[in-house]
């Protein structure tokens, strides 16, 4: 097994890992802003990791700059998704999305 | 089977719990779990398109990750007021 296989392999093996509990940690939490927190490591360690590994196998082919550009758009878009939907639940629950009066300095979050 | 296939038969593993978030609790939530299983979609097709090597199949992975994207968006912008 040469060195260039064993990275790959470890590679993908860190990116399913980390999907997976990312994914389990969604399930696991009881309010929708704390299950945001863990759509990141899914969208951002894990497409970078698959996509290194991609590249290694590969070089940079068509395939490898594919991989490359997916794992670019999946850690683009994720934060924007995130504040999106943090907006959004702030806004059903509360009315309007920004800071209330009662939430600054020296008052109590949420 | 390679690396690759057994690589994203365990991811197919992970759209269990999204399903079950999307299942459960309120609306935003659901949305939660639908985006998260967007995400682990797209890295499945990564890897499968990986597997079969075929340079085109990649191009299925990138319209998934900007269409879920662009889905995921349009849901928020309707639960702020209108579900």
């Amino acid at each position: 097994m040469s060195p260039r296989e064993l990275a790959v392999g470890a590679l993908l093996v860190v990116g399913v890992v980390v999907t997976l509990l990312s994914c389990l940690g969604v399930l696991v939490m009881r309010d929708a802003y704390d299950r945001l927190h863990y759509t990141t490591p899914a969208a951002v360690v894990a497409p970078v990791a698959i996509a290194a590994a991609v590249v290694l196998e590969e070089r940079l082919s068509a395939a490898g700059i594919k991989a490359v550009l997916i794992a670019l758009v999946l850690v683009l878009t994720n934060p924007v998704l995130g504040h999106a939907t943090a907006r959004a639940a702030r806004i059903r629950e509360l009315g309007q999305w920004t800071i209330r009066d009662e939430e600054r300095e020296g008052g109590s979050p949420r | 089977m390679d690396e690759w296939s057994v690589a994203a038969l365990a991811l197919l593993a992970g759209l269990v719990p999204c399903g079950v978030v999307c299942l459960r609790g309120g609306p935003v939530d659901r949305l939660i779990g639908l985006e998260l299983a967007g995400t682990v979609d797209t890295l499945i097709l990564l890897l499968l398109a990986q597997a079969y090597d075929r340079a085109i199949y990649f191009d299925l992975a990138l319209a998934l990750a900007l269409l879920s994207f662009a889905g995921g968006l349009v849901f928020a912008r309707f639960l702020e007021r209108w579900i």
